[in-house]
């Protein structure tokens, strides 16, 4: 395959720059989490774009470390977002805003 | 051949990652986000990744996502964000963010310009890399993953039990919630 690396790291970017964007935009936790399973694909695709261009296994061997890292995320996360629910009825994160000053 | 297969995976990952967060509801949110999953797993087979195609079908589409379904189907939500979104000051920070990762990812590509060379790597290279020059770091992340077992149990349980169980009914979820996740 004779894709451009530039066109690689263009779709990781706008897989995280989209998963920014609805990490800042939207109030649903679930869908922010949602939204940050986007940028930890963004940071894999980079990466596989990476060790095509330099023909090394090196960062797709790193892009697993990131898996590891999105798993357990997700798990803790998501038992966040259910003490949150028992607490506050809500998966609103501005239900959670009794630390605003 | 492969070139339009990656660009058309590539759209699809882009569609299903912009209805991810465009959708109101998020079990929508979430089955747009298996569509990108999927779109990327062949992509990163095109990459010559064979194991990372596989292994994000498994963790990634398998486990996370999964978790994602139980936990938006458990919780059950009722009241739902107010939509459209209230977007006032917002759009303008989200946009400039988008618009920079863009820039900076043109300008880091610009120096790996080019063509990819065909790469292919195989199981055997990343197994060497991960148990020679990354073992310790694996090892860690072992450690990592065992602490998010333990911090998940401690944020699930329900604390000391409240003694009067006339409370149980209106502040209670029922029991088997503490069990639903990992």
């Amino acid at each position: 395959m004779t894709v451009p690396t530039a066109h690689v790291y263009a779709l990781g970017a706008a897989l995280f720059a989209l998963g920014v964007a609805g990490f800042l935009v939207r109030r649903n936790l679930l869908v922010v989490f949602l939204s940050l399973e986007l940028m930890f694909n963004g940071a894999i695709v980079t990466l596989l774009g990476a060790a095509r261009a330099r023909a090394t296994a090196e960062p797709s061997t790193f892009a697993l470390f990131v898996i590891f890292l999105a798993a357990v995320e997700v798990s803790v996360g998501l038992a966040l977002v259910i003490a949150l629910f028992r607490l506050r009825r809500s998966v609103d994160s501005d239900a959670a805003a009794s630390l605003r000053g | 051949m492969a070139e339009a297969l990656f660009y058309a995976l590539a759209l699809t990952a882009l569609y299903g990652a912009g209805n991810v967060i465009a959708r109101r509801h998020a079990l929508v949110a979430a089955v747009h986000l298996a569509l990108t999953l999927f779109a990327l797993s062949g992509i990163y087979l095109l990459l010559g990744s064979p194991l990372l195609a596989f292994l994000n079908l498994l963790v990634y589409a398998g486990a996370i996502l999964v978790l994602f379904l139980f936990v938006i189907m458990l919780l059950d939500l009722r009241r739902d964000e107010p939509w459209p979104l209230d977007l006032r000051g917002k759009l303008g920070p989200a946009a400039a963010f988008v618009l920079g990762v863009e820039a900076l990812a043109l300008a880091f590509a610009s120096g790996d310009g080019g063509e990819g060379p065909a790469y292919r790597e195989t199981t055997d290279q990343s197994g060497e890399i991960l148990f020679g020059q990354y073992l310790f770091p694996f090892e860690i992340s072992g450690l990592l993953l065992l602490l998010g077992i333990v911090a998940v149990l401690v944020l699930a349980r329900r604390g000391p039990r409240p003694a009067p169980p006339s409370s149980e009914g209106t502040a209670g979820v029922p029991e088997p919630m503490a069990q639903a996740h990992p």
